[in-house]
């Protein structure tokens, strides 16, 4: 008996003294320096710079935020920053010639520890005009109801966009998570693509579903009047312009108006339905290069999980929805496509999120922010709505109320 | 756990019976009250010395109940009812002297805010977490001590140890609701060393250990719940309980080690006993066993000593002074840690660990007790005191502060009336709470959100608030059998904030609901109060 006690007591006291250990020497907390030097090495040379550029150090553990301005050479320097994981971000705009060029750039979960250290963050220039994710909601009502997810692209730009082609889907991993995927990839380069577990593509020729300016469509999971089937649904999609549909149900019955999207890839798609987790997915639109092969995919390390690899180079628009702001540093989408991401803090209360209004033109036309960061871009609804902001609709959608 | 607490209270009871039907004379509280206080050693850390100022013979056994209600309360406190269950003693064993205790507790805590995991929530433990949502809690706490002394041995020194082991469990029964389980041993081995008949020293060793852990859910799956992950002085991250991403299982690990030493002195006409201590402590916040991140740590000294003073022991009347004062510095230490995404690997790595937040609490008390001798324990007693603390708290970056700084002071006095072999004490005190300082000033992110408004603030007013308490407690003995007596006990404190005497009088509406600051003539609100008020039933023998 005396053994088991003296072992437990050397048992206790090497615990204890471990953990006196691991807490000794630990010292307080203070702000340093940081510097930020911001190039723009890969953007054409004709192309026009911002006469300066706004960093963001963002914290999310900390909820803490630093906003400076860069001077005439990118440069900036911020010396109250607090020791932690940050996300930082650049952005600028210069509009010439009738077109405005953003420049986006950022660096994402990296740890700032020791003062005095340079972030170089190269930025990419994008002009303003393309299509655009501009409603997104995933959120489903109350009673666990999720078949009223819908997705609308808008027309940001001044001219004609045809979505002939266009695909959209969400990546992987399907919800932030401490568990990340090594992608193995032919080229070696897992850096370069996105890794799409659905993918989704609107019919045409190329010329048949053209989208005006100020105009949208809607995707919707199915385009039926939800508040019927559910009355805790806030949306009636029954004037959708597409739908994910698979198979006709009569609990996924199909709207002979709407237009079905063809399903190219669905590895993450199961029984009737498109489903993307009502805590958030991370998406993006993309035309590809003629037909998508859905006979090649590639695999994470170590795993059996299936995606489909597209070029970022393709991608249109992307938009990063986590489940709170505990989440942001799990976020899944390269920060090239977007440098933040945008959350509800909940599943099935009936919200959504949407891009917030920049600027409405005299002939009426919104024009909403895209700078390539989902937390600046977007806002929180407490309702879904369909065309918030009364957008326009394409004129060859004869059915839409 | 029921057979643990059945065959505790027979054991403790039965222990000491044996001794007790040996003897004829009634045991009265009084006797084991002025007992226990001139009983210098006993009150320190050190059991050893426990044989030099050894305790009557006693035991007791009893089921209370108390209440306590009432506005003027911090917003984790809530209402509460308590049943308690008791039993104690102390006898000698050869020339070995031995006490134990053992207590359970079933309790209920209504109307409770911001602790959504936590089964005793202090200002100290920063890192838990919490929600808006009016709740209560269902908690139970079984407690066993004992503590134990040698002889003097060969003259010079004697040997002894106090150990204390307990339980405690409790659930949030609001959602977001959790169940929390805690445990924790201490074993305080200590010696005495004697010089002469006068003097003596002595010097003791604490160690604790003790684990809590609690899993956050939801009783309604459809409905997440908003909380918040608290860091100290109103600075917190927002967490959800609920879904696929909901807060995981909270865990507690604490280690306590200490020493004490002490000198003792045996006149003619008065002991004393003086005691200088020092503990150094640190609990580790964890998420998720299974991928465990830091939430956490806290590390904890505390510099303290105590005066002990009998004046006059043998004689008819009998002075006791009692100086007290501590020192208690707690740093806050957050992680910056990131996932190893290694294939195989998946865990959290530490980067980095700051003090980001830093709890003084500093405390003085000085007592003086009257007590006139009689053959049933005292005649009566009379008693006045003083008690100075100083809290203050700091978030370093962003810099938040928090300040209470306050003084009391109390008088207090007992009549022991016997009626035959019959023994009514009735007690009488009153006191006032002065406070020196109050504040809380708070730049972080959120200076709008409810941690800050509705929590701290309402904190800080109840901490820093004067008031005026009073109270009169009673307790009727009985012998009913050989040294046996059968006790009941009353006693009620009504404790009320002024408002007229202090810009932080916290105030509530007639329906008690709201809170308001600075308020000055305004009749539609009254100062907070509160009541507690115990009754308990019970044997001496």
């Amino acid at each position: 008996m005396r053994k088991y006690i003296l072992l437990s007591v050397l048992l206790l006291t090497a615990i204890s003294c471990q953990q006196f250990k691991e807490v000794g020497g630990v010292e307080k907390i203070a702000q340093i320096t940081t510097n930020v030097a911001v190039t723009s090495n890969t953007v054409d040379p004709n192309v026009p710079r911002p006469d300066k550029y706004t960093v963001k150090f963002i914290n999310y553990d900390d909820n803490y935020e630093v906003r400076k301005t860069t001077d005439a050479s990118g440069k900036v320097s911020a010396d109250d920053i607090i020791p932690g994981k940050y996300t930082v971000t650049v952005s600028g705009e210069i509009a010439e010639k009738g077109f405005t060029y953003y420049y986006s750039g950022s660096l994402t979960n990296i740890n700032i520890i020791e003062g005095g250290q340079t972030l170089n963050i190269d930025v990419v220039a994008s002009k303003a005009g393309s299509l655009i994710l501009k409603e997104i909601y995933f959120n489903g009502a109350l009673g666990y109801y999720f078949k009223d997810q819908f997705y609308e692209i808008y027309n940001n730009g001044d001219e004609v966009q045809y979505v002939d082609k266009l695909c959209i889907g969400n990546i992987l991993p399907a919800s932030p998570s401490t568990t990340s995927y090594t992608w193995e990839v032919p080229d070696g380069h897992p850096e370069n693509y996105i890794y799409f577990g659905a993918i989704w593509q609107i019919p045409g020729d190329g010329n048949d579903y053209p989208v005006q300016p100020g105009e949208s469509i809607i995707i919707a999971q199915g385009a039926q009047n939800h508040k019927l089937l559910k009355p805790t649904s806030p949306v009636d999609l029954s004037g959708a312009e597409f739908e994910t549909f698979i198979v006709n149900q009569t609990v996924n019955p199909d709207n002979p108006n709407s237009i079905n999207m063809d399903l190219r890839i669905g590895f993450t798609v199961f029984g009737t339905q498109w489903l993307v987790t009502v805590f958030g997915g991370a998406y993006a639109i993309f035309i590809p290069e003629g037909d998508i092969d859905n006979t090649t995919w590639v695999q994470p390390q170590g795993l059996s999980t299936k995606a489909k690899e597209i070029p970022i180079d393709l991608v249109i628009d992307a938009v990063e929805i986590v489940n709170n702001s505990t989440k942001i540093n799990q976020k899944r989408m390269p920060t090239s496509l977007d440098a933040g991401a945008t959350y509800t803090g909940g599943a099935y209360n009936s919200k959504s999120v949407s891009r917030r209004v920049k600027e409405v033109r005299e002939d009426g036309r919104i024009i909403y922010w895209d700078t390539n960061n989902s937390t600046e871009d977007f806002k929180v609804n407490d309702v879904a709505v369909v065309r918030r902001d009364g957008v326009g609709i394409p004129s060859w959608n004869t059915w839409a109320k | 756990m029921k057979k643990y607490i059945i065959i505790s209270i027979i054991a403790l009871s039965s222990m000491f019976n044996a001794q007790a039907q040996g003897s004829k004379a009634a045991t009265y509280p009084t006797m084991i009250e002025i007992s226990q206080a001139k009983a210098l050693w006993f009150n320190s850390t050190n059991a050893a010395g426990m044989i030099l100022t050894p305790m009557t013979n006693y035991n007791i056994l009893s089921v209370g109940y108390d209440i306590k209600n009432g506005e003027y309360r911090l917003q984790q406190e809530g209402d509460r009812n308590n049943l308690n269950i008791n039993t104690a003693g102390a006898r000698s064993l050869g020339n070995a002297r031995v006490w134990g205790e053992f207590t359970y507790q079933n309790s209920t805590i209504k109307d409770t805010r911001y602790n959504t995991i936590l089964l005793e929530p202090r200002y100290d433990m920063p890192y838990y977490i919490a929600d808006p949502n009016l709740s209560y809690w269902k908690r139970q706490t079984y407690e066993m001590s004992v503590k134990g002394a040698s002889p003097i041995l060969w003259d010079l020194v004697g040997f002894g140890v106090s150990a204390n082991y307990f339980t405690k469990v409790g659930a949030k029964q609001i959602d977001p609701r959790c169940t929390s389980f805690k445990y924790g041993i201490s074993v305080i081995p200590s010696a005495v060393f004697t010089f002469g008949e006068k003097h003596s020293a002595g010097i003791s060793f604490t160690y604790v250990n003790s684990f809590e852990r609690t899993s956050p859910t939801n009783s309604n799956n459809q409905q997440e719940q908003s909380a918040y992950l608290m860091k100290g002085l109103g600075n917190y991250a927002d967490g959800v309980v609920g879904s696929l991403n909901s807060l995981g299982t909270y865990y507690y690990k604490e280690n306590k080690i200490g020493a004490a030493l002490q000198y003792g002195f045996n006149g003619d006409s008065f002991d004393v006993l003086a005691e200088a201590k020092n503990t150094y402590q640190v609990i580790d916040v964890m998420q998720s066993p299974t991928k465990p991140q830091r939430m956490g740590s806290t590390v904890q000294k505390i510099t303290g000593g105590n005066i002990q003073a009998i004046i006059n022991p043998e004689g008819d009347l009998t002075g006791k002074i009692t100086l007290d004062g501590y020192r208690k510095n707690t740093d806050g230490i957050e992680y910056i840690q990131e996932i190893d995404k290694s294939y195989e690997v998946q865990q959290w790595v530490t980067i980095a660990k700051y003090i980001r937040s830093t709890y003084q609490f500093t405390a003085a008390s000085l007592k003086y007790d009257l007590y006139r001798n009689s053959d049933a324990g005292y005649n009566w007693m009379a008693g006045i005191q003083g008690i100075y603390s100083n809290r203050a708290d700091e978030y370093i970056v962003p810099n938040s502060t928090f300040k209470a700084e306050n003084i009391y002071g109390e008088i207090y006095g007992k009549k022991n009336i016997m009626a035959g072999d019959n023994s009514i004490l009735i007690g009488i005190n009153a006191g006032y709470n002065y406070n020196l300082n109050g504040s809380y000033s708070y730049n972080g992110s959120n200076p709008e959100s409810r941690v800050v408004k509705d929590m701290y603030e309402k904190d800080l007013a109840v901490m820093s608030a004067n008031y005026y308490q009073f109270g009169v407690n009673i307790n009727a003995s009985f012998p009913i059998w050989k040294g046996t007596s059968l006790y009941v006990a009353g006693n009620c404190q009504y404790l009320r904030s002024t408002d007229t005497m202090n810009q932080y009088a916290y105030v509530v509406d007639k329906d008690g609901s709201n809170f308001r600051w600075n308020i000055k003539d305004d009749s539609s609100l009254k100062p907070s109060q509160r009541v507690i008020a115990t009754i308990s039933i019970g044997f001496t023998f």
